[in-house]
């Protein structure tokens, strides 16, 4: 699979935010491949970095936030070289994105059929009553019943998982390369999370879209991933394919995190739990940034994890790690 | 959607009978004599007498007020004391000019605030929006007699005699003189009735009546005649809508949604237009609705700097002479008048809102 070349690379990605209390590096040196067809997952704790590195594919940094460092090659395109007008155009169109919240991330006063036509009429060039007839077809793709009466409904008007099941149709309508997916179940209730990574799993085998999946659940990971990144304080800390991550997890985050999952059936007293906070953006530790919450670093200390930022080295054929205990010699 | 009108048409009569009671005791709260005021200090005890019964004021408080209700329920607002006309002439005559006046600068407030607010609010934190901001921040401290009285003097003082001069006062300038539309067209009108007030109300928005006349010459000097008032008018109301405009368009590019947009490949420029605007100006409608109500009263200043024969300055008139009809005529008409157009603010909501229009 990896032979191909990439449809998405980011290199060195860097997007940090001016702030009054400095300068928070929100995404610092993160670097990915994305291959045709495979679903990336993205995983790591609120305000890791998930969603700015998503923005910063898709150009939607929020203010102050800027990119400092790095490349997103789309195929043939340097997306962080292309003119605003050039970028708009491969945006909802070759790369789209759902975002977490469908019920806040729909326009309240546009019908959904209209929200959704306007992705054919921008990008596609179609007439009004064309995009709506494409527009009713996509609704149907994703398993909206009676889509020709839900086309004139308002967002107000629909469940959480429906609204959500209209931010895919908008995001596919163009048949896009690359998904990019921000926690889209967080907002939903279980039953319809599982109803909605089904349907955005039926939907990849049919366009093979190549996805990037952002959420901090390991059990959508471990259902969902082809490869996982595992993010903590805007660096990719472990990159491995998803049968050796939950196999053979490296970095001691990762491996904190595997453990604080819950598991069915086992005798277990209190869930474990990662000591301490994620360090402050604008003020991150010298070392490595996960060293004052690392619990094996008590057991083996190295004197380097405080003074020295460690790189994401290779430990094993795809599978890299961030850490002095496992790649420091 | 009718319903809702008609129901709240309905919520609106207990709100009529609410105001011609108050402006009624308001009226003759006033200190001092109506007779004195009219017929002068020194009018004698007799004729003071006289005068009282001839009006009525001589009858018990709640007496004149049955009288003055069920006559006004007839669409009589009585006699003006001064004038000794029908109260209704007299609005029919004077009110089209200060509709003419508020509803121009509303206009004007409306399309300079929303431009300078998408402005301000698209440039956020640059020069552009300070300015703007400073702007708007001076424009609504300015009291409009100031302003008008500023604009009078610059205009028609400083620059007289170049191209820029602007008459400082009248509606029409001498010798120009505004024919109504019926009589243009030869229209036969029954004196006195009903149908023919409405049609010589509407030729007094002379604007207007020079419009549909296509009498070019009469237009122009109209407008250049309602140039400084109507500046002077709507500087307050377009600052408070600049400064919403922006407030709310900044709110409302911060959202979900707006961001949805953006990644659906929308230039900016689309993304303001048609996603972001819809929404903000929901609070802006509802400051115009207010705004308006502000345009009558500031009217009413506004119309004696420029010396307009207005609603405004009938009714400040009126209350130096204790014109009692006068005084409640015009304020139950600019009651009514503000009540009309809060309920069309209301009802937009639900053009605006498709989340109101289900209730």
């Amino acid at each position: 699979m990896n032979a191909a070349a990439p449809i998405l690379t980011v290199k060195d990605l860097s997007t940090w935010f001016d702030t009054r209390a400095g300068t928070a590096k929100a995404v610092d040196g993160v670097s990915f491949e994305l291959h045709a067809g495979e679903t990336l997952c993205v995983v790591g704790e609120s305000g890791c970095g998930k969603s700015i590195t998503a923005l910063s594919i898709m150009g939607l940094i929020p203010r102050p936030g800027r990119i400092v460092n790095g490349q997103i090659l789309f195929k043939e395109l340097d997306l962080l070289a292309l003119k605003e007008r050039e970028f708009a155009k491969v945006r909802g169109n070759r790369i789209s994105m759902i975002f977490q919240d469908p019920s806040s991330a729909l326009n309240p006063v546009h019908t959904v059929g209209d929200q959704i036509a306007e992705v054919f009429t921008l990008h596609m060039g179609l007439s009004s009553a064309e995009a709506h007839k494409s527009a009713l077809g996509v609704m149907k793709a994703v398993g909206i019943p009676d889509p020709e009466t839900r086309m004139k409904a308002y967002p107000h008007e629909m469940s959480g998982g429906m609204a959500q099941r209209i931010m895919i149709a908008m995001a596919l309508a163009c048949e896009p390369e690359v998904l990019i997916a921000d926690e889209p179940t967080t907002a939903l209730d279980v039953t319809i999370q599982a109803q909605i990574l089904e349907l955005m799993r039926d939907l990849q085998d049919r366009f093979e879209t190549a996805t990037i999946l952002i959420t901090h659940d390991l059990g959508i990971v471990a259902e969902m991933a082809d490869r996982v990144a595992v993010m903590y304080a805007g660096q990719v800390v472990e990159f491995a394919d998803v049968v050796t991550l939950f196999d053979n997890p490296q970095h001691p985050y990762t491996r904190a995190l595997m453990r604080s999952i819950p598991t069915i059936g086992a005798e277990q007293e209190m869930l474990e739990v990662i000591e301490g906070r994620v360090p402050p953006l604008t003020n991150l530790p010298k070392g490595c940034r996960f060293a004052p919450r690392c619990a094996e670093r008590k057991e083996t200390p190295d004197p380097r994890c405080e003074t020295e930022a460690p790189e994401l080295i290779d430990i094993a054929a795809a599978h890299s790690c961030r850490c002095w205990l496992r790649t420091g010699q | 959607m009718l319903g809702y009108a008609l129901r709240r048409l309905l919520i609106a009569i207990p709100v009529l009978f609410g105001i011609l009671i108050v402006t009624f005791v308001m009226a003759r709260s006033i200190p001092g004599d109506p007779c004195k005021a009219m017929l002068g200090e020194k009018a004698s005890a007799a004729t003071c007498e006289a005068f009282t019964q001839r009006f009525g004021f001589d009858q018990p408080i709640t007496t004149q007020l049955y009288i003055y209700m069920s006559d006004v329920l007839r669409g009589n607002f009585g006699d003006s004391i001064r004038f000794s006309r029908p109260v209704t002439q007299l609005l029919v005559e004077r009110f089209p000019m200060t509709i003419e006046l508020a509803l121009l600068a509303l206009i004007v407030a409306t399309f300079a605030g929303v431009t300078l607010g998408i402005i301000a609010a698209r440039k956020h934190n640059s020069a552009a929006d300070v300015t703007t901001m400073i702007g708007a921040n001076i424009g609504v401290s300015m009291p409009v007699f100031w302003l008008g009285l500023m604009l009078a003097y610059i205009f028609g003082v400083i620059f007289k005699d170049t191209i820029f001069w602007l008459p400082p006062s009248g509606r029409l300038s001498a010798g120009i003189s505004s024919v109504p539309f019926y009589e243009v067209w030869g229209w036969q009108l029954a004196a006195d009735s009903g149908w023919s007030k409405f049609l010589e109300f509407l030729s007094n928005l002379y604007i207007f009546n020079a419009l549909v006349t296509f009498n070019w010459p009469v237009f122009w000097d109209a407008v250049r005649h309602m140039i400084l008032p109507v500046l002077a008018l709507a500087t307050i109301p377009m600052s408070v809508i600049a400064r919403m405009t922006r407030s709310s368009l900044l709110d409302v590019l911060g959202r979900d949604y707006v961001r949805t947009a953006r990644a659906k490949g929308l230039l900016e420029t689309d993304v303001v237009r048609k996603h972001a605007l819809g929404n903000a100006m929901l609070p802006v409608v509802t400051i115009l609705g207010l705004q308006l109500g502000a345009l009558l009263s500031g009217a009413v200043l506004t119309e004696s700097v420029f010396g307009l024969a207005g609603v405004g300055r009938l009714l400040v008139e009126a209350i130096f002479a204790r014109d009692y009809p006068i005084i409640q005529g015009v304020t139950v008409t600019i009651a009514v008048a503000y009540v009309v157009i809060n309920l069309l603010v209301d009802l937009s909501y639900s053009y605006l809102d498709p989340r109101i229009r289900q209730q």
